[in-house]
């Protein structure tokens, strides 16, 4: 070492320090600003109206589902139980088979019903239309 | 032999060999500037409604709604009429990512689903943040 010194560029020896100093600065900087999204979602978009909308209203059956603006839901008018909604929804689909599901959630309700109601809609294979009933 | 030797080096200048911390250090900060996301987080974290079908998704986007139903983008509360300029700004910032709306649990679904409509109207693929 001692040797090498003496000699004086027998070996390139790069002073590596101002490039360290900068490294770890990038380093903290980019660990301060990092942050892990690890976000899980819902689709809700609704499909564009068809342009026959009329017929199709009238042809197909519909089963409709509403949560009101406190929260409590029915499903074809009758009061059922917002855990049981989709039970209820199955048995009615059972006698009308191929109905389409009305979502309708009035403005004021929860998020959680809207979310929660889809979703189940969308596990069991169902489509359902949201409808945001306003008022 | 070991023992003279070493006494030798420590009689040198002592001169760390630095290559071995400055590899793992180069990776790490590899690693911390692949994985960095630069988005403009809400500022606040909302209690989302559980899900089963939900997927997951890195969003560019990220609006939230707190149980009162303000809608929180970039750590500012904003009224269902003032976001759509908010909403545009970060479209152009960053185009083609895709939106989240993160709203509470307890929010209304009239405000989410106004969201939700505005951010499809200008093209942001956008979906609803469950737990």
């Amino acid at each position: 070492m001692r040797r090498r010194v003496r000699h004086g560029g027998d070996e390139a020896d790069v002073d590596m320090t101002p490039m360290l100093d900068i490294v770890f600065i990038m380093l903290i900087f980019f660990i301060v600003t990092a942050t892990f999204l690890d976000e899980k979602g819902i689709d809700i978009t609704q499909p564009p109206p068809p342009p026959n909308q009329d017929n199709n209203d009238n042809s197909t059956p519909a089963i409709s589902v509403y949560v009101d603006g406190k929260n409590r839901c029915s499903v074809d008018s009758r009061g059922a139980d917002c855990d049981r909604v989709v039970l209820t929804v199955e048995s009615l689909l059972a006698d009308k088979p191929g109905a389409s599901i009305i979502l309708k959630v009035h403005e004021l309700a929860d998020t959680q019903y809207l979310i929660g109601l889809k979703d189940k809609f969308d596990d069991k294979g169902l489509n359902s239309k949201i409808e945001i009933i306003k008022g | 032999m070991a023992r003279r030797s070493r006494v030798s080096v420590e009689a040198e200048d002592t001169e760390l060999n630095m290559t071995p911390m400055l590899d793992v250090v180069f990776i790490l900060l590899i690693f911390f500037i692949v994985t960095s996301v630069f988005i403009k987080t809400p500022g606040i974290e909302p209690a989302k409604p559980e899900a089963v079908t939900d997927i997951k998704l890195e969003p560019g986007i990220m609006v939230a709604i707190s149980r009162d139903n303000e809608i929180w983008i970039d750590k500012m509360p904003y009224d269902i009429n003032e976001i759509r300029p908010v909403i545009l700004a970060l479209r152009d910032e960053n185009p083609k990512a895709p939106g989240i709306i993160q709203g509470d649990a307890e929010s209304q679904a009239g405000i989410v689903m106004q969201v939700q409509e505005l951010m499809t109207d200008l093209g942001i693929d956008t979906r609803v943040a469950t737990e």
